[in-house]
């Protein structure tokens, strides 16, 4: 009986729904991102690869492994060797913990949230470390920026995970979707201010415009990414992808009550891509709508902006909290 | 802006799907070059003219022939202005792109008079 639940376990981690699955999700929201931030400028995005072009995010992936893998001569080579694969497992490390297909993940244990932090402030530190290691102009200024921004977002992000937590008096993700499942309302309706703050926060963590500052294209070539190339440039593609399924999953199941929806017949993961896609959505609205800021307007609006607010939100939060118990 | 945004949702994008949508050629555009052999009378002027050594000559006088090479050519005009018979035009063929070297150059032989 023991290596039958064994069995089950390893298949769950390695194909549904685990890394094989994620991997394909990431993918075909890389397609959804790309088709919907073209269509917003009034172009076409990918249509031919594939039927309207859904294997796009595939074949790139392919042509990038198949790509030569240039390493310089003067770079750190431990450190540049690890990053990518290192940035690769973290999301994937951090997705086992959300809900995604019924009211409880894969893993999940007291203080888990805390632990999701934790694994997107490494992502943060290693792209850091992958510009530090690649001892290339463009690549220390990109790595400096990211590790400069991590500095500006983690703050908000973390205090506005709070307010679901309270919420829920839980610091576990399943907890908290447990939570809003069984009292039937989602954590947004309590926290809007809270969810407005992730969305910020979450487009300035996956390094998307207008907060794409480490990796500037028109600036400063492809920021921490520059030096890496072929299989190493697929890896870091692949995780940042894996990061948008990571954040968009993480405010769902945080946020909008996760893998649940009020028909009961239709099964969770159905609910779960609905709403991770409404977000992807969101996500790509505001890339076409913002220009890029700059590395100072991006710390100091954050430490002035989104820190006091999200504050004040759990503060709106408490205060709510004390009322409704009258 | 971000009712431009939705408004270009709506909107068929501006992108042309070529090449199973193409653009009409512009009248009066400078396209393929074609000689009239019937009217070519084997001077080489356009061949002394031609910038980019885009024309060639086989054989010689009046009983040549001529090669236009694509890849060579600059699209300029010189020749077109400088023949004395007006034998060679241009066209307003832009797509002229192809795949093989073999048909990037076209020949232009003279109808044999018999």
């Amino acid at each position: 009986m023991a290596w039958e639940v064994g069995l089950l376990s390893l298949l769950s981690v390695l194909i549904y729904p685990g890394i094989f699955f994620l991997v394909a999700v990431a993918l075909f929201y890389q397609w959804v991102d790309r088709r919907f931030f073209a269509r917003l400028q009034n172009r076409y995005g990918p249509i031919y690869t594939g039927p309207k072009g859904i294997l796009q995010p595939v074949a790139d992936l392919i042509k990038l492994l198949a790509k030569e893998d240039i390493e310089p001569s003067a770079v750190d080579r431990q450190i540049f060797r690890a990053a990518p694969v290192l940035i690769l497992t973290m999301p994937l490390a951090a997705l086992f913990m959300i809900p995604i297909t019924g009211n409880w993940a894969l893993v999940s244990f007291e203080g888990d949230l805390i632990f999701i932090i934790f694994l997107m402030t490494l992502i943060a530190i290693l792209a850091f470390l992958g510009g530090w290691s690649s001892t290339n102009t463009f690549s220390t200024l990109g790595g400096m920026r990211a590790a400069l921004q991590a500095l500006g977002y983690e703050v908000p992000l973390a205090v506005s995970f709070m307010g679901p937590a309270i919420l829920a008096g839980s610091l576990s993700v399943s907890k908290i979707v447990q939570w809003q499942a069984s009292h039937g309302l989602w954590a947004i309706l309590l926290n809007p201010l809270g969810f407005g703050i992730v969305i910020v926060a979450f487009l300035a963590e996956l390094e998307r415009i207008p907060f794409d500052i480490p990796e500037a294209e028109t600036e400063i070539v492809a920021g921490w990414q520059t030096e890496f190339s072929g299989r190493k440039l697929a890896l870091i593609r692949l995780a940042l992808d894996l990061e948008l399924v990571l954040a968009s999953g993480l405010a769902t199941a945080l946020f909008l009550g996760g893998p649940t929806g009020p028909i009961p017949i239709i099964p969770g993961i159905v609910w779960f891509m609905a709403k991770t896609l409404v977000l992807v959505l969101i996500f790509a609205n505001l890339r076409a709508l913002f220009a890029r800021f700059r590395i100072d307007q991006m710390v100091s609006g954050s430490w002035k902006y989104l820190v006091p607010l999200s504050i004040f939100q759990i503060v709106m939060l408490e205060l709510l909290l004390g009322w409704l118990s009258f | 802006m971000q009712n431009e945004l939705l408004k270009s949702l709506a909107k068929k994008p501006a992108t042309l799907l070529y090449p199973f949508e193409k653009y009409d050629s512009i009248p009066g555009s400078r396209g393929k070059v074609v000689i009239d052999m019937t009217k070519c009378i084997g001077c080489g002027l356009c061949i002394r003219d031609c910038p980019a050594f885009a024309l060639e000559m086989v054989g010689k006088g009046p009983t040549c022939d001529m090669k236009w090479y694509i890849t060579r050519c600059v699209f300029c005009g010189q020749c077109v202005e400088t023949c004395p018979r007006s034998a060679i035009i241009q066209e307003t063929t832009y797509d002229l792109a192809g795949a093989e070297k073999a048909a990037l150059m076209i020949e232009y032989k003279r109808p044999k008079s018999s």
